[in-house]
């Protein structure tokens, strides 16, 4: 019997990133979800980040998710991360990340090896404790990659350095953000100094590798953790 | 005026310049992170420093009182300003009756807020900055751009050409030993002349009314103590309420701040000094000690997203971190606080000028995890920004457009259809639209291509047919190691353990120990020696002069041996206690300090020894002292003798 889950496919990971919906949904039903989408566009974050008011995304959000208490897994750390910062302590229903969730469901191990050396990327939300709620996934998703034979998880220096992304930082202060994630490239792909050229960069935040993928010169493929998984299943 | 985002443009085609600025605060920042790893109690410590802080917030006007009650009591001269002005005037009026035409100031942002140095300049007085940092800041006519490295965004080259300008070194000098001695010469002359010492203050105890100075150089102690007047000039925001309190915020500043254990020099002003038998009877007239408590908009932050900005202990950890300071630099502020907390405080106390700080942030954090007393950082940078923008201070900048688009799920379909209809987003769009072009810099960033088939689309395209895709269920999320510090107490140490901890600590700050067996080694037959030191020596047999008390006839001196109360086995420092010495000078002026310690007067922690220190009597002065005086101002090179001695020898006896 499938139990049920739903799933929260953030504004820009729906139409930049469909491949991470698609890897996320796909390893939940291989063990036995039933995957709903819940009917929202955005939770708010890009307006309130900027400082305008986002009120009513968020009001939007929580009629989309109302009258049902199963919990909603987000898959974006940083818009996991705004969700409780906006809602109530103990809010129901609760919002989990996706790493945080699929960690307490997937395979001990992975079926097929995936040969490979890939930098990780903690977006500042799944590295830091986001207004008195606890951080977002670094360790579910170190924990994920953990059960992939042959992979080879590489971290950089200053791994606690933003990648420059920033929502309506990008915009505001562009050369900026560029700067910022030259940098994170320059690290991200020297991480694997002692273990082997880097040939990937994996992420539970898309914001952060849409904003480092489009910085000139990069010459690797970036990956939300779901399709790294992916392809070990 | 020119906006951040045009400042920081402007400093980022100047590669130089960042990689070396980054390269400085990744370093630092790595410091911080080795010495707090073996700080057991250190979150503990965090999190009491934040409630100590929040204590008195609730309370403010009372510890203001208590503050400046027992102040008075112990002979402080207190007086209150409520503007920058205000406080220019008190300075300028005590200057004046004094007769002062120099005045040897030591780093305080305070002074830096009011813009003194320029004030008095017009009525004729001289301030010289004695910070090494500071004085290189002020040679180049510019303001310091990092709360406690004034130079940091200055090379040792260009620190050269600067010294070699002023006379001070010859002309192509780089290497920062000889750049510090250089102005070591210059500055030593002006603290032997200077007729007034001026300090920023670090904390006031309002328990004691003691005002508590921290610093490296020994610029500080010796600006407040070879001239008779001490003026400090200190935000209300530094009171705490206990002294016992001090041995929280000690522990957690100066780790924040350079990755020290405890900086070189605390030193504890509990009222004027009064002068020793030795300097009454050269005819030395007694010292006075101004606190001038400056409020300059500090109780209007109250309720506003700055109020918490309050509990800042200036340490500098959230600038060290954050990436749009380590890339800017303190400069494209434009403001005297520069860096995420300048940016938290800026739009309640910069004048309406400063509105767009808030938003040189990308929110990410890092400064919260560094706090020493926790404040978050980002989140009021975060509460600015709404606020700004619901009262029209500020815009934010998104497309109009877009709020509506993500509000409605079928407008944001259209949108997004209608870009995917007019071909890659790279056509139309990306040429008028402002916010693409941003995001482009010039070609620097592409704009990503629009997949042609959504998530939403597929997802809906399967109708119910899921994945054939099979995995087995397994057990579970697993314990993943953290690096959290653990919140363990120090263990008791054992007297051996203790002996070596202290040892090993006063190494780590440049100090050296003597051996009481061997005392004649740390004691050259040219050593001269305080009273109290020189009555010890001679009971082992060993006869020195007495040292002397004329701040002239110190200069220079070679060997001195004076004594220390205590020992802290934690933090490698002695408690010194001023009264013990024929004169301030003699703590400061020789090039070898040896510190005599009677051997079982040594205590685990600090909080150990403000129990001591309370159960005693508290001085009027009183410092521990953390190796020898040392500067890292230029390009982050320790260098030994800033100012005060150049080696400290330590021997229990």
């Amino acid at each position: 019997m499938a139990s049920s889950v739903r799933f929260f496919i953030p504004c820009y990971v729906d139409e930049l990133w469909p491949q991470a919906g698609r890897a996320a949904v796909e390893l939940a039903e291989a063990v036995g979800f039933r995957v709903r989408v819940v009917d929202a566009v955005c939770c708010g974050q890009s307006l309130s980040n900027a400082g305008a008011a986002s009120g009513r995304l968020e009001a939007r959000f929580e009629a989309a998710v109302g009258g049902d208490d199963s919990e909603i897994v987000v898959l974006s750390a940083s818009c996991a991360g705004h969700l409780d910062s906006v809602r109530p302590p103990q809010a129901r229903p609760a919002v989990v990340e996706w790493c945080e969730w699929f960690a307490r469901h997937a395979p001990d191990r992975f079926p097929k090896r995936v040969d490979r050396c890939i930098a990780l990327h903690g977006s500042c939300s799944a590295l830091r404790p986001s207004r008195g709620q606890p951080s977002r996934g670094v360790a579910a998703m170190r924990d994920l990659l953990s059960r992939v034979d042959g992979l080879v998880v590489a971290d950089p220096e200053f791994a606690s350095e933003c990648c420059g992304f920033g929502g309506s930082f990008a915009t505001t202060f562009p050369e900026l953000s560029v700067r910022m994630g030259k940098d994170k490239l320059a690290s991200l792909r020297d991480a694997g100094r002692d273990q082997g050229p880097v040939d990937g960069i994996v992420s539970s935040d898309c914001s952060c590798l849409l904003h480092l993928r489009a910085i000139e010169g990069v010459g690797l493929p970036f990956y939300h953790v779901a399709e790294i998984l992916r392809s070990a299943a | 005026m020119t906006t951040f985002a045009q400042r920081i443009a402007a400093v980022l085609r100047r590669e130089d310049f960042v990689e070396r600025h980054v390269a400085a605060l990744r370093y630092k920042a790595g410091h911080r992170n080795t010495t707090i790893e073996s700080i057991a109690d250190w979150e503990q410590r965090r999190e009491t420093a934040r409630a100590l802080k929040q204590e008195v917030r609730d309370d403010h006007e009372r510890f203001v009182d208590s503050w400046t009650r027992a102040a008075r009591e112990a002979g402080t001269i207190v007086h209150e300003a409520s503007t920058a002005a205000d406080a220019c005037g008190i300075v300028l009026e005590i200057a004046k009756r004094h007769g002062a035409e120099s005045i040897a100031k030591s780093k305080s942002m305070t002074t830096e807020e009011c813009e003194l140095n320029q004030f008095l300049a017009r009525h004729g007085i001289t301030v010289t900055d004695t910070d090494l940092g500071e004085r290189i800041v002020q040679l180049f006519g510019e303001p310091p751009s990092h709360l406690v490295m004034p130079a940091i965004h200055r090379s040792r080259k260009e620190i050269g050409d600067l010294f070699a300008r002023e006379g001070m070194c010859d002309p192509g000098e780089e290497d920062p030993t000889r750049l510090t001695m250089a102005a070591r010469r210059a500055l030593r002359t002006l603290f032997l002349t200077a007729d007034l010492g001026m300090t920023g203050g670090n904390f006031l105890v309002a328990e004691t009314g003691t005002l508590v100075v921290i610093e490296n150089e020994a610029n500080s102690l010796l600006g407040t103590s070879l001239p008779d007047v001490h003026i400090a000039v200190v935000g209300i925001e530094k009171i705490i309420p206990r002294l016992a309190d001090l041995a929280t915020f000690l522990t957690v500043l100066a780790p924040s701040s350079t990755g020290q254990r405890l900086t070189t020099y605390a030193t504890h002003y509990t009222g004027p000094q009064p002068r020793t038998q030795a300097e009454i009877a050269r005819g030395l007239g007694p010292r006075e000690l101004h606190v001038v408590l400056l409020d300059n908009g500090r109780r209007q932050l109250r309720g506003t997203p700055a109020e918490e900005g309050l509990a800042c202990i200036r340490c500098g950890a959230c600038l060290n971190v954050c990436p749009v300071y380590r890339r800017a630099g303190g400069h494209a502020y434009d403001w005297t606080y520069m860096g995420p907390i300048g940016a938290v405080l800026a739009p309640a106390l910069g004048g309406g000028t400063r509105d767009d700080l808030p938003k040189a942030s990308s929110l990410c954090g890092a400064c919260n995890d560094v706090c020493p007393v926790k404040i978050d950082i980002s989140g009021h940078l975060h509460e600015w920004r709404r606020e700004l923008v619901a009262r029209g201070r500020v815009r934010h900048g998104l497309p109009p457009m877009l709020p509506s688009l993500l509000a409605h799920k079928r407008l944001w379909r259209v949108g997004i259809g209608t870009a995917k209809a007019l071909g890659p987003v790279s056509g139309f769009f990306a040429k008028h639209s402002a916010a693409l072009q941003r995001w482009q810099v010039g070609g620097e960033r592409q704009l990503p291509e629009l997949p042609s088939q959504s998530f939403t689309r597929w997802f809906r395209s399967r109708a119910g047919g899921e994945s054939t895709l099979r995995l087995e269920r397994g057990s579970g999320p697993r314990t993943v190691t953290r690096d959290d510090p653990t919140t363990e107490r120090a263990p008791g140490y054992s007297a051996e353990l203790l002996e070596q901890l202290f040892e090993q600590r006063l190494i780590e700050a440049g100090g050296e120990t003597g051996s009481s067996d061997r005392l004649v080694e740390a004691v050259p037959d040219r050593a001269v020696a305080t009273e109290p030191a020189a009555r010890l020596l001679a009971a082992r047999d060993i006869h020195r002069s007495m040292a002397p008390i004329d701040k002239h006839e110190l200069d220079g001196i070679d060997v001195l041996v004076a004594t220390a109360r205590m020992r802290i086995g934690q933090k490698g420092a002695c408690w010194v206690d001023f009264s013990d010495l024929g004169s301030r000078a003699q703590l400061l002026l020789a090039e070898t300090l040896v510190l005599l310690v009677p051997r079982e007067a040594i205590v685990a922690d600090l909080d150990e020894a403000y129990a001591r220190i309370a159960g005693e009597s508290l001085p009027s002065c009183g410092a521990f002292v953390t190796g020898p005086s040392k500067t890292a101002d230029i390009e982050q090179t320790l260098v030994f003798g800033a100012h005060g001695p150049r080696r400290l020898v330590v021997v229990p006896v």
